[in-house]
């Protein structure tokens, strides 16, 4: 009984510990994700660690997790409150919304709450992993080093700094190791009584663990040794120069200078409830520098509008039967209006005016009296516009020559543009009929040759570098500005007009409640894209950049010579492809994109990292080597797990045993017999077992008659040894 | 533990304080149907030993004092003229007895002793060109003094190779010492004890023991134990084959005592020094570089490899 005391004592320490580790994963987590409640999910972590420390019923501690969850969601995600009856409808919805988007394989879609539950689930898991390591294995190095190396990990390639928790998971994993140590140390000592002997142990642990610990909080902490490796990497990778300065993702006025990496920032901006999923789409942009865009000289006018005044924009619209409506809640007001493809009118309080600049669409928002306002609210009606497909292959690129002069800003180049990229430009068209094959083939044109969406590594052109040039050519990393600049200037390349818009990408989509959904546009959302002419169809969206899906319907008509609008009764559905939103854009940069040339290069500018690569294997192939003493155990348990129980196996077994046993240190000496070696095996391993199993082996190896034995009976004994000397 | 074996050790214990293992070594002698020298200073039991062991078997008891003037005839027996019948008589001497103490053998003339140990390997004994078989069981227990002893004649090699084991009986501990002085107290503690076994049982067992199973690779070891003492840099004479049946016999027995059918590599090792300490016969160097035979045993046993597979299967 006061051994069992003993044992928990022990195991609340151990749990204690984890527990601080643990908090030292979750804060980094928290902070780069910019996840708030810490304390909910520490409270977590403490009653899962609680739970699995007084060895609650798997059931009943099941419950109480599981509660806790339910209460989690509820109270952080949902308005009512946790007993109010509300709350199933609420719980029941965000599940069939989020199974409908997993079971589409629209990973992105998921809302918060369902990943905060998956979070949570995880942290069940480690637990549950924890105790294991802790109660059977009675070793938790790996989870340790694992802790050290996500730590440095996270110092080194991220903003959080991880100076004051590596010192603290060090001084925790000392105290962890120490207080295992010590434990496996008082299981092997023989006497059992003394409790001041058995302290006595412990004190050089504390001793040393404090000495270090407070060395190391007062020493003062060199600055690295090694230049930041991510640029260092960059450079081996040859991605050339970085921009100095990181920017802010988000939408801004300037557009001059393209190129660089910038920092995530998922800032609310606005939230939209709509049926539909949209492109949001704010300005545009006609002029190129060869280093980013501006706007063309010349005056254009204003059109005013008021509130459910008509807008015209050059692009088209929805039949009137399919008019819906968009609800936009603006957490940042701007004083301009984000517009939608299809929009038709917008209507908000105090009747301000709705001033389009007539050169790049933009529809600023001005009080009666002139000055500019700011709306959080507003109402944009809308029809979305199905484009047929028969008539945008009517676009034969003849009718390009017949243009008249008001689309010349859209066919702007800048001198200095290298020829290759027009040569491009009419290599990937050559071969198509309609302008809007043309326009479609370079759209996909990324997605095929070895491009790679990344919000870091992008390089800033030089004085003399083409932004497109060197996105084309050179570097092919980048992010939507890459794309959709690059894609405007091979369009116009081959005479095709198209202009560069900016605005943001759908957002994240919440679950649908009454055939609406609420989508959360955040900084990171900011996109741009392009808008082509066809002509005989008009201005249409197109989005080149990887990972991002378009929002265009195409009505794919047979042969009809009706108009139109008449052809348009039932929009089909959009033509979505499994798309994953810019708030996880790392995973598009597949390996599949790379072309055989990229690899190539890398390949040979990697010598050195595969030399490395060589040397860890070699290294793996050492350790696996040296660690044969417990991963070779563990597959013959199963091998003999499935054999016969009968006397060769068990003559096998037995050899496999004792070589196990000089594995670990028990060999057995030449003139030493069987029985002897069994008692000293048995001494070591405080055990009976191996005098079992000899007595047997004796009787078989040296006696007259084979005898009847219980051969499941020795197989236990077996198991128990050869767990007993991995342990 | 054989049951039968383990009340003869029990009865013995009662008048032996802390010697069980020469007790269990004794019995392992007289169930392989060999003989023990005991080698020790006098008055540390062995006469008790032997009358203790010989009791409990219920077996006739027989003593010679060997003295430097003690005769052959004095131990085999000799023919008298018996006037009545007008014939030369029989008188059987000692060694016609079951359980003999052949006292400081080392003290008599080497014709006596010689005829002393021609009797026990022979189990039979010609007196007066009449030769005379002498009964089962037969269990000769020598002792003699340590060699260095004044007025000895030390018993040639060939004699001791006679002697299935040799023991040494060793002085008790301080505890041993005083329960033996209060057992001692009143009376003697040897006329207390009672036979266990009967001498028909006692020839039973010595049937069984030859049943004991020796397998084919424990023989070999047996058999690479001894080859290793002849090939010895220390020993001028290694054991002879004699000495590896001898090995194996009294194995057999002690196996048997052991409870077991079969003998194993630890019943040898065990043995090993008993039965083949006496039979070598050191060079000088050994002398003076203070080995003693028993070392060279114990380091030809660490090194000989004990067989861990049947001998078929090697």
């Amino acid at each position: 009984m006061k051994k069992s005391q003993g044992d928990f004592i022990e195991l609340a320490i151990a749990y204690v510990i984890i527990f601080l580790i643990l908090r030292e994963w979750l804060i980094p987590v928290m902070e780069l994700t910019n996840t708030g409640g810490l304390h909910l999910f520490l409270v977590f972590i403490g009653l899962s660690l609680f739970l699995s420390l007084f060895q609650v019923h798997p059931f009943l501690s099941g419950l109480v997790k599981f509660g806790y969850i339910t209460w989690f969601i509820v109270f952080v995600y949902s308005d009512n409150p946790f007993l109010s009856g509300q709350k199933l409808p609420f719980l029941i919805n965000e599940w069939k919304w989020n199974m409908s988007v997993i079971l589409s394989g629209d990973f992105g879609q998921v809302s918060d709450a369902f990943r905060t539950m998956l979070f949570l689930a995880l942290i069940w898991m480690l637990i549950y992993l924890i105790h294991h390591w802790i109660t059977v294995r009675k070793n938790i190095f790996y989870f340790f080093a694992l802790t050290v190396f996500f730590i440095a990990t996270l110092d080194t390639f991220s903003e959080y700094d991880g100076k004051v928790a590596i010192v603290k998971v060090i001084v925790l994993g000392l105290m962890m190791t120490g207080f295992l140590f010590v434990k496996r140390l008082w299981l092997h000592t023989d006497e059992p009584g003394n409790v001041i002997e058995k302290w006595k142990l412990v004190i050089p642990m504390i001793v040393s663990v404090m000495l270090v610990s407070t060395v190391a909080f007062f020493l003062p902490k060199a600055g690295p040794t090694w230049a930041d490796p991510v640029p260092f990497i960059k450079g081996v990778a040859g991605q050339g120069d970085l921009g100095t300065g990181e920017k802010t993702v988000g939408y801004s006025e300037d557009d001059s200078r393209l190129g660089g990496p910038f920092q995530g920032d998922n800032t609310l901006v606005f939230t939209a409830t709509s049926r539909d999923r949209h492109y949001w789409r704010i300005d545009t942009k006609d002029t190129y520098t060869s280093k980013g865009w501006i706007l063309s000289d010349g005056n254009f006018g204003q059109n005013v509008y008021q509130n459910n005044t008509p807008i015209l924009t050059s692009l088209q619209v929805g039949t009137p039967e399919n008019v819906r409506q968009i609800q936009m809640d603006i957490a940042a007001p701007m004083p301009f209006l984000i517009q939608t493809y299809g929009m038709l009118s917008v209507s908000a309080q105090d009747s301000p005016l709705f001033i389009q600049d007539g050169r790049t669409e933009k529809i600023a928002i001005e009080q009666q009296n002139g000055e500019s306002k700011l709306l959080s609210n507003y109402t944009i009606d809308y029809s979305e516009p199905v484009y047929s497909m028969e008539q945008l292959q009517t676009s034969k690129p003849s009718m390009l020559g017949t243009l008249d002069s008001s689309f010349d800003r859209f066919l702007q180049l800048p001198n200095t543009l290298p020829q290759r990229v027009g040569d491009l430009a009419t290599e990937i068209t050559q071969d198509k009929a309609s302008v809007y094959d043309q326009i479609k083939a370079v759209e996909k044109y990324f997605s095929t040759h070895g491009f790679r969406y990344d919000k870091t590594e992008v390089a800033i052109p030089a004085e003399d570098q083409d932004y497109v040039d060197q996105f084309l050519f050179d570097t092919k990393i980048g992010y939507c500005d890459n794309f959709s600049t690059s894609m405007v200037v091979l369009l116009r390349s081959v005479g095709i007009p198209a202009r560069w818009v900016k605005g943001f990408a759908p957002g994240e989509s919440g679950p649908m409640s009454d055939g609406l959904r609420e989508y959360r546009i955040t900084n990171d959302n900011a996109h741009s894209w392009v808008e082509a002419y066809v002509p005989g169809t008009g201005w249409m969206e197109f989005e080149p950049t990887i990972g991002f899906s378009g929002n265009v319907n195409i009505d794919y008509d047979i042969k009809q010579d009706t108009p139109q609008q008449e052809q348009v009764l039932q929009p089909e559905k959009k033509q979505e492809q499994p798309e994953k939103e810019e708030s996880a854009p790392k995973k598009e940069t597949s390996s599949k994109t790379f072309s055989l040339d990229t690899v190539w290069t890398w390949v040979k500018k990697l010598t050195y990292v595969w030399i490395a690569l060589g040397v860890l294997l070699v290294i793996a192939g050492i350790n696996l080597f040296m660690q044969r003493k417990t991963w070779i155990p563990k597959m013959q348990v199963r091998a003999y797990r499935k054999k016969e129980a009968n006397w060769t196996n068990f003559d096998a077994s037995y050899h496999a045993l004792t070589k196990q046993l000089s594995r670990i240190g028990l060999r057995r000496k030449d003139g030493e017999t069987l029985r002897a070696f069994a008692e000293r095996v048995d001494a070591s391993l405080e055990t009976e077992q191996m005098l079992k199993l000899t007595a047997v082996y004796e009787q078989h190896i040296y006696g007259k008659d084979k005898q009847e034995v219980d051969f499941m009976k020795l197989k236990e004994s077996w198991e128990y040894l050869i767990n007993r000397t991995i342990s | 533990m054989n049951s039968q074996i383990q009340d003869v050790l029990e009865n013995i214990e009662k008048v032996m304080i802390g010697k069980r293992e020469v007790a269990e070594l004794s019995i392992v002698a007289m169930l392989a149907r060999g003989h023990v020298l005991l080698e020790d200073v006098p008055g540390v039991g062995k006469t008790m030993m032997v009358r203790a062991l010989a009791k409990s078997f219920d077996a006739q008891f027989k003593r010679i004092q060997f003295t430097p003037d003690l005769l052959p005839s004095d131990v085999l027996g000799v023919s008298i003229y018996n006037p009545k019948t007008l014939e030369f008589e029989f008188r059987p001497g000692p060694i016609m007895g079951d359980v003999i103490l052949a006292d400081e053998i080392n003290r008599t003339s080497p014709k006596t002793q010689s005829a002393l140990l021609e009797g026990m390997e022979e189990a039979s004994v010609t007196v007066d060109g009449k030769t005379l078989i002498i009964n089962q069981p037969f269990f000769v227990m020598a002792t003699q003094n340590p060699i260095e002893h004044e007025g000895t004649y030390p018993l040639p090699e060939a004699q001791l190779d006679r002697f299935l084991l040799k023991i040494r009986m060793g002085y008790p501990t301080r505890g041993q010492e005083v329960e033996i002085l209060r057992r001692a107290e009143h009376g003697k503690p040897i006329e207390k004890i009672e036979s266990v076994l009967t001498v028909a049982q006692l020839i039973e067992l010595q049937e069984l023991v030859q049943g004991v199973y020796v397998e084919g690779s424990v023989k070999n070891y047996m058999v690479e134990l001894a080859t290793q003492t002849r090939e010895d840099s220390y020993v001028h004479l290694g054991v002879s084959p004699r000495a590896t049946i001898a090995l194996m016999k009294a194995s057999q027995a002690y196996a048997f005592i052991k409870g077991r059918n079969y003998v194993t590599p630890d019943d040898v090792q065990y043995l090993v020094p008993f039965v083949f300490s006496h039979r070598l016969v050191l060079k000088p160097d050994a002398r003076y570089d203070n080995v003693t035979a028993e070392e060279i045993i114990e380091r030809i046993i660490a090194k000989t490899p004990v067989p861990t597979k049947r001998f078929a299967e090697q």
